[in-house]
């Protein structure tokens, strides 16, 4: 039988500086905040939980029937869910208070790391040690080495401390998901005795998106060198903003590009289509708030509102016909759509004409015309 | 099942008051979340989902927490009601209708008695 191929080493580094990360997130003192919260509640769903099966046993003495026996039935459910939550809750607090004793760990073992390297002359910052030419491996070296071997030790001990984490938390999701799935749900409440806070509402909203920011940023230990990949922050973040500016665009030019077109089955049968479909294209909310905005220009410069509405609806009608007509006309006739340009100029002339032409024969309607039972 | 029923009205609101204790204690523990998510670094994410699930389930309770109360509530109001009603019954003075009244007719001088 083949032996397997040999695992290959890690890649030397050729030369130049060598620089080790140093900077450990978490933050062990706001994680045990969070276990003190937790705990708080695990506390509160245990009494819930002895209160509830203290209730079962008080209502046998003094309440006995069908419905007694629905309540009782009622209230062993909800027991057994509290019960579940603060079994949940312990697992989770203990799980976390780990988790923040291994990271203050390893921030500690990192500390002694740099301080050894800050000895021996290297260039040490809040988050990374450079190591001084000519090195070509630090790991190598006599102190270097050293160092190196201390964040490696530390990186596994924080990598571990992670896997652990996530693990338990794994283990208490699939049991979190089997009670939101249990009959027990409650399916509304209308009127509530046990107001949510705003503060936990937002907690609940926004968490996760902060969380997810806070994970992005975070260095992941890559292997037991100390060498480490960062989930760049600012690549995320700087895609991120230019893709949700396009995103931003397109949504916009989908709401102005919406209209007739969107809402309107043309009937079936190509010539049907090539007649319908221009003619409903010019028909979108974009050209109906240009039509809007010169209405408002108009009334703003002192034409009087009705002509202006008259006139602005009446150019808009006239340019989307035109645009419809030449659009369609030129897909029938010549078998192929005419340049847009020309669609456009052709639209702003038919339609400036009909504007013009409304300017010239408006008669003002007379004051008493609309009047009803002689004004006041 | 048990047959027929027995109940002790005022001690239905004394059950009612301890689980609505209960229930306030788990309501402020609740909402005395931490403004923001914990930083735990890469785990941070799931660290927050998991937090966020056990909050929806501690809502859950709590409504069902809620609607449990008030149909106890309801249970009470309904046995007093029905009580109310029963001795409202019970004091109403006897008078039976005129149809199950015996149909005597005017006693006759060839009666029974004189025959």
């Amino acid at each position: 039988m083949k032996p397997p191929a040999p695992i290959p080493a890690l890649p030397v580094p050729a030369g130049g500086a060598h620089t080790i990360a140093v900077r450990v997130d978490g933050d062990p003192v706001a994680l045990q905040a969070t276990t003190a919260w937790l705990t708080g509640i695990a506390g509160a769903a245990g009494a819930l939980a002895d209160d509830m099966a203290t209730t079962v046993t008080a209502s046998q003495h003094i309440w006995t029937g069908p419905a007694a026996d629905t309540f009782r039935d009622r209230v062993r459910r909800g027991r057994d869910h509290a019960d579940g939550l603060r079994h949940a809750l312990s697992a989770i607090v203990s799980a976390v208070d780990t988790f923040a004793e291994e990271i203050r760990a390893v921030k500690l073992q990192m500390a002694a790391a740099k301080e050894l390297a800050r000895s021996v002359g290297c260039r040490v910052t809040a988050d990374s040690i450079q190591f001084p030419l000519p090195l070509l491996n630090p790991a190598q070296g006599g102190t270097s080495g050293e160092v190196t071997a201390m964040v490696g030790l530390a990186r596994r001990r924080e990598s571990a401390a992670h896997t652990a984490l996530r693990a338990a938390l794994a283990r208490h999701k699939s049991f979190l998901e089997s009670l939101t799935s249990s009959p027990t749900r409650a399916v509304s409440v209308s009127r509530s005795l046990f107001m949510e806070a705003s503060k936990a509402k937002a907690y609940t909203e926004t968490a996760l998106t902060h969380a997810k920011a806070l994970s992005s940023a975070a260095f992941i230990a890559e292997n037991a060198d100390g060498g480490l990949r960062q989930a760049a922050q600012a690549e995320l973040f700087g895609g991120a903003s230019a893709g949700m500016f396009d995103q931003a665009v397109r949504g916009s030019r989908s709401a102005l590009g919406y209209g007739a077109p969107n809402w309107v089955t043309p009937p079936a049968g190509d010539f049907a289509k090539k007649l319908v479909g221009p003619a409903l294209k010019p028909l979108t909310v974009s050209s109906g708030m240009l039509a809007g905005a010169g209405v408002g220009l108009d009334i703003m410069s002192g034409t009087p509102a009705d002509k202006a509405v008259v006139k602005g609806g009446a150019s808009f009608a006239a340019g989307a016909a035109t645009s419809a007509a030449l659009e369609a006309g030129g897909l029938i006739l010549l078998g192929a759509s005419p340049p847009g340009l020309v669609l456009i100029a052709a639209s702003v002339i038919v339609s400036a004409g009909v504007g013009y032409s409304i300017d010239q024969a408006w008669r003002p309607t007379p004051p008493d015309a609309n009047a009803h039972g002689g004004g006041w | 099942m048990t047959e027929g029923f027995r109940v002790d009205v005022q001690e239905l609101h004394v059950l009612a008051t301890r689980l609505h204790g209960s229930g306030d204690l788990l309501n402020d523990r609740r909402n005395g979340v931490p403004s923001e998510p914990a930083d735990a670094g890469a785990s941070s994410d799931v660290l927050a989902g998991a937090l966020i699930s056990l909050l929806n389930e501690v809502g859950t309770q709590l409504g069902e927490l809620d609607q449990l109360i008030t149909n106890l509530g309801h249970a009470r109001d309904w046995y007093a009601e029905a009580d109310r009603n029963a001795r409202a019954d019970v004091l109403r003075p006897f008078r039976l209708p005129d149809a199950m009244l015996p149909a005597y007719g005017p006693l006759s001088q060839e009666g029974p008695a004189s025959r």
